[in-house]
């Protein structure tokens, strides 16, 4: 466009100056003796400017021809319009690294997407701010240039979690400063409804764009992973509307140990059990769908080995001793007092009947120094234990004289006391109290601890008040009574980590400590569980699966009341961008051409 | 057109070279050779069995003692006047002043009545006079270089090696031309030439040709030999350093001249034809 529309007649003149040229007389017909130095001459010439002369007959013409060209087009004063922003804008980019990012129903991945979206979102003049939103949000960049945001934009990569887009959006708010305040979310929002700081953000004044990429796509994943006595169960769940065959993949240490086909229903779920695992297993669905991450899960923790449990009574048969010697992850090792074996290679310590008599100074003080180094030392409550003042430091309880007779009542409801029933069981018991920082999970009615534990030096020692013989109390006889011990023994020799975790999970660890991660080695104290797969560290290893049936839903619709835009706009005006001034230098650059080109040719 | 008026004044000088030349033939060359001849070379004691007719009576009469005469041996010269008429010669009048610097030296040997052979060439040797001596020869000569048509290239190499070859004994080679072609030709039949030769090499140009300033801009510009045509803007540059090149070609030829011991002259054709012959006089005689 133009502004002085009107000068462009003065293109016109372009025409007498061609006319002229072509009018012009030719080139005069001259003999002269010899053309050989005018030759000489000739060959002396730059070859940029011999070739320009074979070409170009009369550089003057054109030299001249684009002087008036762009003096004619510079007075006429062209213009165009662009749309710009007004100002420098703040701007945070909220990128969502949850897991469904992954999905590759966008080619070639949602969060790749994202990341194109939000890198065509700003401009050079912007300061921005860059939140990566995984379960916690993690801040990547505070108010950067637009290059440095490109740069790390290029750098990023999904994590293997749920996201927290209301924290993102929080955090992004606290970033932003100055005016002009944005903030652009991109998400699949499969699963992450950030209304809420929207709405806290938008009361503040801040611009907030929410971007979905996504939103479609199938799978059928692995979404809930248990463990059992035995084995473990896995949740296979399909989003798929319609009927599947699925292959089922079982690997152990990286190797395939087994493989199986089986058919999975429309939008149903399927448990599939596994037995025997140990070692480093994997179950792979063989499926393609769009979300590879939940196809896969890792197992790393073996099922417990037999434990190694030692049981010290005075009395040859109990109930007890039935009960645990059929308890299949115990090996049961008896002994009679004063006789006794090093505790030390025992998983866990039963005191059962243990008269003062029998008890010599030598096993007190290998029991004290047994737990003092991390043993489980579990005391059974007899009418001797009161006269066992040697080992009473080390009961969570104080003993004392007198017996009573109570109903259970559960205290603390925890993975030894759960779904035991103690419904009418009656016992009788010796009044106790509580010591400070024991816990106590099952009281007689008088508050008398009669389930109670405590951390002793480096071990663990429970207190047992239900006697298991006629004349104490009736629970020997209920079904429970098994249960409840291989329950007891499962938590007082049972790791207190769970080796198979959700990712999106904090691991603190003691101290600093190499980590091999699934892609990585990092070197930290607080391991954060960021992708699937197994990290080893101290000569353990530790499954982490995503495990979530709401980032597995890939398909999920777009949260309603939310409002997408698929492509960035921002607040922007036409800008009249005139470009005279460079024609005016062009016009400039050619007459100083002209005038060289006449200098250089002597005319000057 | 050849003029012959100027040949009056050439009538003052007298054409001789001192430059050692052998010739069996007496003639007016001054030669350091002593033997028969007119000018007394210097006096020498009588000894019987000299020549009474060289005893100087008159010095006898004076000191009363015999002295002979002793006499330079004169030397005859044959003069080889080669004159260009290739096509570039008619540039102006090149070719007109050529002719009449040939007519010049051939009057000059007529008038010391020895011999001159002349000869025209271009790309090859064209009009070959035998050396003779004599008015009517020269005449020849004259009426030749007058209707002389002048066309082919300059093959100063080739025509100096052909020439050469023709020559008989040492003889004085006078060789005329715009010398406009490559320097190495050029420098090859100065040397021919010049081997056993006395050589003059007189370069004749029009002032135009050098510095081209009757062209400017766009030309198209012929080559007078060749025809070749080259188009070209002749800028005031593009004539400076034509001028400097010529300057350059000039310098080269007189460079091997003088490597060879002959004589070279660049007269320009807008000498007067006396004042040229002045110049040569710094050889002549």
């Amino acid at each position: 466009m133009f502004g002085n529309p009107v000068a462009l007649f003065g293109l016109a003149a372009l025409l007498p100056i061609v006319i002229l040229y072509l009018v012009k007389p030719k080139p005069k017909d001259v003999f002269i003796p010899s053309l050989m130095f005018i030759r000489e001459v000739e060959k002396r010439e730059s070859v940029l400017s011999s070739l320009l002369k074979r070409f170009v007959r009369d550089p003057l013409l054109l030299i001249q021809l684009a002087v008036i060209f762009f003096a004619a087009l510079a007075m006429a004063e062209p213009f165009y319009i662009s749309r710009e922003s007004v100002k420098a804008e703040n701007i945070a980019l909220v990128i969502d690294a949850s897991a469904s990012m992954q999905a590759t129903d966008v080619a070639p991945s949602r969060f790749a997407k994202a990341v194109e979206l939000a890198k065509s979102a700003f401009s050079e003049r912007d300061r921005i701010s860059i939140i990566l939103a995984a379960n916690i949000p993690i801040a990547v960049l505070k108010e950067g240039t637009g290059s440095e945001a490109k740069a790390i934009l290029s750098a990023l990569k999904p994590k293997a979690t749920p996201a927290n887009l209301n924290d993102a959006i929080l955090l992004a708010r606290e970033m932003l400063s100055g005016e002009n305040k944005r903030i652009l979310v991109f998400s699949d929002f499969s699963n992450a409804d950030a209304s809420l700081a929207g709405k806290i953000a938008g009361a503040e004044g801040i611009a907030l764009d929410f971007f979905r990429v996504g939103g479609g796509g199938k799978n059928i994943g692995i979404v809930d992973m248990k463990q059992l006595k035995d084995g473990y169960s896995i949740l296979v769940k399909s989003y798929v509307d319609k009927d599947e065959m699925l292959g089922i993949e079982i690997l152990r240490n990286g190797v395939l140990v087994s493989s199986e086909e089986r058919g999975i229903a429309a939008l149903s779920s399927e448990l599939l059990t596994l037995r025997n695992v140990s070692g480093t297993s994997a179950v792979r669905l063989r499926y393609a769908d769009d979300f590879p991450l939940d196809n896969q899960v890792f197992i790393a923790a073996p099922l417990p080995e037999r434990h190694k449990v030692l049981m010290v009574s005075a009395n040859r048969t109990s109930y007890l001793k039935h009960a645990l010697s059929s308890l299949k992850q115990v090996e049961l090792a008896e002994a009679v007092p004063p006789i006794v074996p090093a505790f030390s290679s025992y998983a866990a310590v039963i005191l059962d009947r243990v008269s003062r008599q029998s008890l010599l100074p030598g096993m007190v003080r290998e029991l004290s120094l047994y737990v003092e180094n991390g043993g489980n030392l579990i005391v059974i409550a007899s009418e001797h234990l009161k006269a066992l003042e040697e080992v009473h430091h080390l009961l969570p309880v104080e003993i004392r004289n007198d017996t009573a007779a109570s109903g259970v009542k559960i205290e603390t409801s925890n993975e030894v006391t759960r779904d035991i029933d103690f419904e009418g069981v009656a016992v009788k018991y010796l009044l106790a109290g509580a010591k400070n920082s024991s816990i106590t999970l099952a009281s007689a009615a008088d508050g008398s601890p009669l389930i109670s534990f405590w951390y002793k030096g480096g071990g663990k020692v429970a207190y047992v008040g239900i006697r298991h013989e006629a004349g104490w109390s009736d629970f020997y006889l209920k079904t429970s009574f098994p249960i409840f011990w291989s329950k007891l023994l499962e938590f007082m020799v049972g790791g207190e980590e769970d080796e198979n975790l959700k990712t999106g999970n904090f691991l603190p660890l003691q101290t600093e400590t190499r980590v091999k991660t699934p892609s990585t080695t990092v070197v930290t104290d607080r391991l954060f569980l960021d992708e699937a797969g197994v990290y080893e560290f101290g000569g353990k290893k530790i499954a982490a699966n995503l495990l979530d049936e709401r980032e597995s839903n890939i398909s999920t619709r777009a949260v309603e009341g939310m409002q997408y835009k698929r492509s960035f706009e921002r607040t922007s005006v036409e800008i009249r961008r005139e470009f005279r001034d460079y024609l005016l230098f062009a016009a400039l650059a050619f007459v100083i051409g002209e005038l060289m080109l006449l200098n250089r040719r002597g005319e000057l | 057109m050849i003029e012959i008026d100027f040949l009056e004044e050439l009538d003052r000088f007298s054409f001789m070279i001192r430059k050692r030349v052998s010739s069996v033939y007496s003639g007016a060359r001054r030669s350091i050779r002593q033997g028969r001849g007119i000018d007394i070379y210097d006096f020498g004691e009588y000894f019987p069995g000299d020549d009474l007719k060289a005893v100087d009576w008159k010095l006898y009469s004076r000191t009363e003692r015999l002295y002979i005469r002793r006499f330079e041996e004169e030397k005859s010269l044959t003069t080889h006047i080669l004159v260009d008429a290739s096509r570039s010669m008619d540039f102006g009048k090149k070719f007109d002043y050529a002719a009449m610097l040939a007519a010049g030296f051939a009057y000059l040997v007529t008038k010391e009545n020895e011999k001159f052979a002349l000869a025209t060439y271009s790309e090859d040797l064209r009009d070959v006079m035998q050396p003779r001596k004599g008015k009517t020869h020269f005449l020849n000569a004259v009426e030749l270089l007058k209707g002389k048509k002048l066309e082919g290239k300059t093959r100063v190499n080739f025509c100096a090696e052909r020439y050469g070859g023709m020559i008989r004994s040492r003889s004085l080679v006078v060789l005329i031309s715009d010398f406009l072609e490559n320097l190495a030709s050029v420098q090859q039949g100065i040397y021919k030439l010049a081997r056993r030769n006395e050589l003059i090499a007189i370069q004749i140009f029009d002032a135009g040709e050098k510095n081209l300033d009757w062209l400017s801009g766009d030309a198209k510009v012929y080559d007078m030999e060749s025809s070749e045509m080259m188009r070209t803007y002749i800028s005031p540059k593009l004539k400076a350093e034509h001028e400097e090149r010529f300057a350059e070609h000039i310098q080269g030829i007189k460079k091997a001249c003088s490597e060879v011991g002959a004589d070279f002259f660049s007269i320009a054709t807008s000498t007067p034809i006396f004042d040229a012959f002045l110049e040569f006089s710094t050889v002549l005689g």
